[in-house]
């Protein structure tokens, strides 16, 4: 008789037990997964926040703004605005362009005053780099000519004011003067990030240069890139675009990937780093459920491994037995698990797991929390766990396969 | 009044200036600078290390409390700022409400300028917060001057202590230095022109220092000037900022 | 019973493997759990050491007007006679020192510095000769010296030094406003240069002597708070109740670290949200490891629960007799567990888990830096311990009721 087919007897002979080890397999590998699903999913926000509210995939504006930034300088625009954008259409990889001018500025109160941050955007242009209309829950988008604001939820809360009520902003100009403007909230917005959710609002791009004496000019234009531009290319469209501008008589503007970007980097690499301490002690956890409940079915058998080492099966063979039964419990397994794991984290990436409404106030990830699948780290998983537990059903099978027949018996 | 110590001025013999107080030459330089009522056209340079910038402003005066700033330049157009006794209040066209200034608001700079809307506010009689005291005779821009030193009578005083130097034939300001409550210069005034108008003589063209931040330096020149002209009613009520 | 108790023992003794390897699955799902929540906790209670040694103190008694203003840094609402509350303190035993936090303009200019800037800042006067009594600066000086009472000198958080340019033996001015309003500035020499465990305080931290400070903002011995250390951070409530029948604080407010740092303390609070996760997570698996090895070793067991009831054993003796067995395993799991978590856990305090990234630019965040230390937390070790025994337990009960249900020749027949 063919081995697989003693192993495939034995594993169906003794369907508990089976089923016990097919579990602690499957356990292991889907929180694995789960887990992994639930870093991903952090890490992913974190870049797509970035990307959607501070630096697009590649963000452009003046080179001297790093410079001077804690001088505030709103002065140092992106000048011809309409022009550098069709220059930036045109290079290779780029998909779209969208404008934005900030302004920080002040918001008077009767007896108090509120920092905040006014965003002007070109709302077609903004749908074309992320979903602003799933982040809209009351009211409506300002029109373009209107003096018209969308304020952060949080924004809204702190300064006690509702749809339909007004309020004025005193900021800097771009020619260093200053300027204030009113505006009427018509909506509400849930920004993601709770830093921006308690200091943005939005207002039409027309109005927020208006108000900036900006005319053709903004802040910062941010790309989208062709979704089949290769991860990790962003750098190279960069440059050509940086090229481009500068070929064109823009030597003032830079181009900058995102992840080149230091601080929004260095957020990302410390976030992986303490998730992938827990997915060790995860890893470390899982192996030993997986090997403890192997180990504990071969000891089991040792009867049994007497009884066939007794009929005349060679050491090999019988060590090759018990690491096939292994391999299949642990393909089952891990396939199960996987599976689950996929489907849990398929479910809870559409539902989100909400993480409260206080997590992390300056860091860039969202409240709500949406694991997400990673084919790599899936297929690690799933060959890491069938790998530990076939090894795991071979060491006592070894140990097993020396005694002598007689003694293997006596075993209870 | 106004005319009458115009002419008694205007007799007194250069010998006995000498023996004038402190406090006179101060009277009678803010006879010269702070005008019943005024209206002048002027202009704000305005030159930081990212470059220089222009704005250009009608201003309505009534003695040392209460002006009007109307802006005239593109980039401004239309915005206001009233100066009454103790506050500011802003105007600016595209806004629906008024922005009262207190506080710590009001040590924030003017249009980025070397001039905070304190400054402004703080023009108020000097006597009224300042010792003065005859620092001796110096001669500024080729024009001879008393050097005037001033010690704030309080201690809520914006800048504890000044120089001025004040001309001695005109009695208009020449230079004056701003300091800190332990000595350090703050601001330096530089008057680089004056003007006379109906008998009076007050600068036309100064340059303001920030001292602290370098770089930077406001140019304040004054173009057009009418003074002690009668002014619509109102001018200087919050409704006039509404116009 | 005390047979039973017997026979339990000699039965764990002679399945030695078995019980063996079900007392690994245990001790290892323990000691996961007890070393993760060490872990986690340990990130906390650093957080909260930093904010409270750095930033807060333990509480911090101030004018009860000042706090609704605290972001102008107002010195309108002080303190009029620090020396009487400093006494009243004193003779309560409490550390206090003073301190007055003004605003104002950090000017630097070109040669040494690369740059002309000016920059509004948050500036904190501190008493040098008290200051150490609250606060734990003077370790993390990494360059320079600390302050000295009577010369102006100031000590700059590293980031913010990095950030202007500024080193040891750098003049530079403070321009800000005294008491009453006048102007006034500060001509200072970088003494020292602050590397701390904190970021907030690496990022914006500008110190002063407070006798300094004193005179040039013309305080005439006012300051704006007094800050305050009590052994025991966790409990705050009684002895600031104590402290505020004293005459000498009748009239001011005292509010500790959770309302000074109550900010910092909502976001912790969410991130427990993100630990609990991933300690329930951990106790899943753990639980799996645990009632899967039970259950294979009752299940191994239905023929000698056949026999046994052959022989006349009644079923209840027997359930029991199961029962103190897996109590048997799991206590000596969890005793492993305990000894394994907790001689993992001393490296994991004592060294920490070196990440060493930038924390720098996540702003305002976790008041933590490059290691992460682990905590002992006496709580966990014991929740932990009679979790695994119960689990033990209760996972044995139920094959165990199982087999009892089985007629004796089916048993008996099982392999």
């Amino acid at each position: 008789m063919k081995l697989s087919t003693i192993a495939f007897r034995n594993i169906s002979r003794n369907r508990r037990r089976s089923l016990l080890s097919i579990t602690a397999i499957a356990v292991a590998s889907l929180s694995i997964t789960g887990l992994f699903s639930l870093v991903e999913g952090m890490r992913i926000e974190l870049a797509t926040n970035i990307q959607s509210y501070s630096t697009g995939e590649v963000r452009i504006r003046h080179a001297d703004v790093d410079r001077f930034e804690i001088l505030n300088p709103v002065h140092l625009t992106v000048q011809d605005a309409s022009a550098v954008m069709t220059i930036l259409e045109g290079v290779e990889g780029v998909a779209a362009t969208v404008p934005r001018v900030e302004f920080p500025g002040a918001i008077f109160l009767d007896d108090d005053t509120v920092r905040a941050v006014g965003v002007g955007i070109d709302l077609e242009r903004e749908r074309a780099l992320h979903d602003i209309d799933a982040r809209l829950v009351a009211g409506r988008f300002a029109e373009a000519g209107q003096n018209e604001a969308v304020v952060g939820t949080r924004l809204a809360r702190e300064l006690d004011l509702g749809i339909g009520e007004r309020f004025t902003i005193l900021t800097t100009t771009a020619l260093r003067g200053s300027n204030a403007m009113t505006f009427e909230i018509v909506g509400l917005i849930d920004l993601p990030v709770p830093a921006l959710a308690a200091t943005w609002f939005l207002v039409p791009i027309d109005r927020a240069q208006h108000l900036m004496r900006m005319p053709d000019q903004v802040s910062t234009v941010l790309t989208r890139l062709e979704s089949r531009t290769p991860v990790g290319s962003a750098g190279a469209v960069a440059a050509a675009a940086e090229a481009a501008l500068h070929a064109t008589g823009h030597e003032t503007l830079s181009a900058r990937a995102w992840n080149d970007i230091s601080e929004t980097y260095s957020l990302i690499e410390t976030f992986s780093i303490i998730y992938d301490i827990i997915a060790l002690f995860f890893f470390v956890l899982g192996s030993s459920v997986v090997i403890n409940t192997t180990m504990m079915v071969v000891y089991e058998r040792t009867r049994e491994i007497g009884t066939l080492s007794a009929m005349g099966m060679g050491g090999g063979q019988l060590i090759k037995l018990f690491f096939l039964e292994g391999l299949y419990l642990s393909v089952a397994g891990a396939a199960v698990g996987v599976a689950l794991g996929v489907v849990l984290s398929l479910v809870l990436g559409v539902t989100g797991i909400n993480m409260g409404d206080a997590i992390s106030i300056e860091m860039e990830i969202g409240t709500v929390i949406h694991p997400v699948v990673n084919l790599r780290s899936t297929v690690v998983v799933f060959f890491y766990s069938v790998a530990v537990a076939s090894i795991a059903a071979v060491l006592p099978a070894r140990k097993a396969a020396r005694i002598s027949p007689v003694e293997a018996l006596r075993a209870v | 009044m106004k005319a009458l110590s115009i002419i008694l001025l205007a007799l007194i013999p250069a010998t006995t200036l000498m023996a004038q107080s402190a406090e006179e030459i101060i009277t009678r330089m803010e006879r010269n600078q702070v005008h019943d009522t005024s209206r002048m056209e002027g202009r704000l340079i305005i030159n930081d290390r990212f470059g220089s910038r222009t704005s250009s402003f009608i201003s309505y005066a009534r003695g040392a409390d209460d002006a009007l700033i109307e802006f005239t330049s593109a980039g401004e157009r239309g915005q206001k700022v009233l100066r009454t006794r103790d506050e500011v209040y802003l105007f600016y066209p595209d806004a629906a409400e008024l922005i009262r200034l207190q506080g710590a608001a009001l040590r924030d700079s003017m249009l980025g300028s070397d001039v905070s809307y304190e400054d402004m506010t703080g023009n108020r009689a000097l006597l009224d917060n300042y010792r003065v005291s005859l620092d001796g005779e110096e001669t500024i821009n080729d024009h001879p001057t008393f050097r005037v030193k001033l010690e704030a009578r309080g201690r809520n005083v914006a800048y504890p202590r000044q120089t001025i130097w004040v001309d001695r034939e005109l009695f208009v300001m020449r230079r004056a230095e701003q300091f800190s409550a332990n000595g350090r210069l703050l601001k330096e005034v530089e008057v680089k022109e004056t003007m006379e108008v109906s008998g009076l003589t007050f600068p036309s063209r100064m340059v303001i220092r920030d001292v602290l931040k370098r770089n930077s330096s406001t140019e304040f020149v004054i173009d057009k000037a009418e003074v002690n002209i009668s002014l619509p009613r109102n001018v200087f009520s919050l409704e006039s900022l509404r116009w | 019973m005390k047979f039973l108790v017997r026979l339990a023992t000699k039965n764990l003794w002679r399945y030695g493997r078995r019980t063996l390897i079900t007392a690994a699955a245990i001790a290892l799902g323990l000691a996961t759990y007890v070393l993760l929540d060490s872990m986690l906790v340990g990130a906390d209670e650093e957080s909260v050491r930093n904010l409270i040694w750095y930033e807060t103190g333990s509480a911090r008694v101030m004018h009860p007007d000042y706090w609704a203003e605290r972001e102008r840094a107002p010195l309108r609402h002080v303190i009029e006679d620090p020396d009487s509350v400093l006494d009243a303190l004193r003779s309560q035993d409490v550390a206090a020192t003073p301190r007055t936090t003004f605003s104002g303009e950090l000017i630097v200019w070109r040669d040494p510095f690369p740059e002309d800037g000016s920059l509004l800042v948050h500036v904190t006067a501190i008493d040098p000769e008290t200051d150490g009594r609250v606060y734990r600066f003077d370790q993390w000086i990494t360059e320079g010296r600390p302050l000295q009472a009577g010369e102006p000198g100031v000590v700059l958080g590293s980031w913010l030094a990095e950030d202007l340019g500024a080193e040891v033996g750098y003049p530079l001015i403070i321009s800000a406003r005294s008491r009453y309003g006048a102007r006034v500035t500060i001509d200072a020499e970088v003494v020292g240069i602050l590397n701390s465990p904190n970021p907030v305080i690496n990022r914006g931290g500008i110190f002063l002597p407070l006798d300094i400070a004193d005179l040039y903002l013309d305080m005439e011995g006012a300051v704006t708070q007094i800050d305050l250390r009590f052994a025991d951070y966790a409990r705050v409530e009684g002895p600031i109740a104590e402290l505020k029948q004293l005459p000498a604080l009748r009239d001011l407010e005292i509010a500790d670290w959770r309302l000074l740092g109550a900010d910092y303390i909502a976001m912790m609070e969410a991130d427990s949200v993100g630990s609990g996760i991933i300690l329930f997570l951990v106790f899943v698996i753990a639980a799996v490891g645990v009632s899967n090895t039970m259950l294979m070793t009752i299940f191994e067991r239905t023929r000698e629960i056949g026999m046994m009831r052959a022989l006349g054993m009644d079923d209840r003796a027997i359930r029991n007799l199961f029962l103190i067995e897996a109590a048997g395993i799991g206590l000596i799991g969890a005793a492993a567990g305990i000894l394994l978590g907790a001689l993992g856990n001393i490296p994991m305090v004592r060294v920490g888990i070196d990440y060493s990234a930038m924390f720098r630019t996540m702003d305002a965040g976790y008041r933590s830096t490059g290691v992460l230390y682990g905590a002992w937390v006496p709580s966990t070790f014991v929740i932990a311990a009679l979790m695994g025994v119960a689990l033990a337990v209760i996972v044995a009960l139920v094959p165990t009721r199982r087999a009892l249900r089985m007629d004796i020749p089916r048993a008996l027949s099982r392999q």
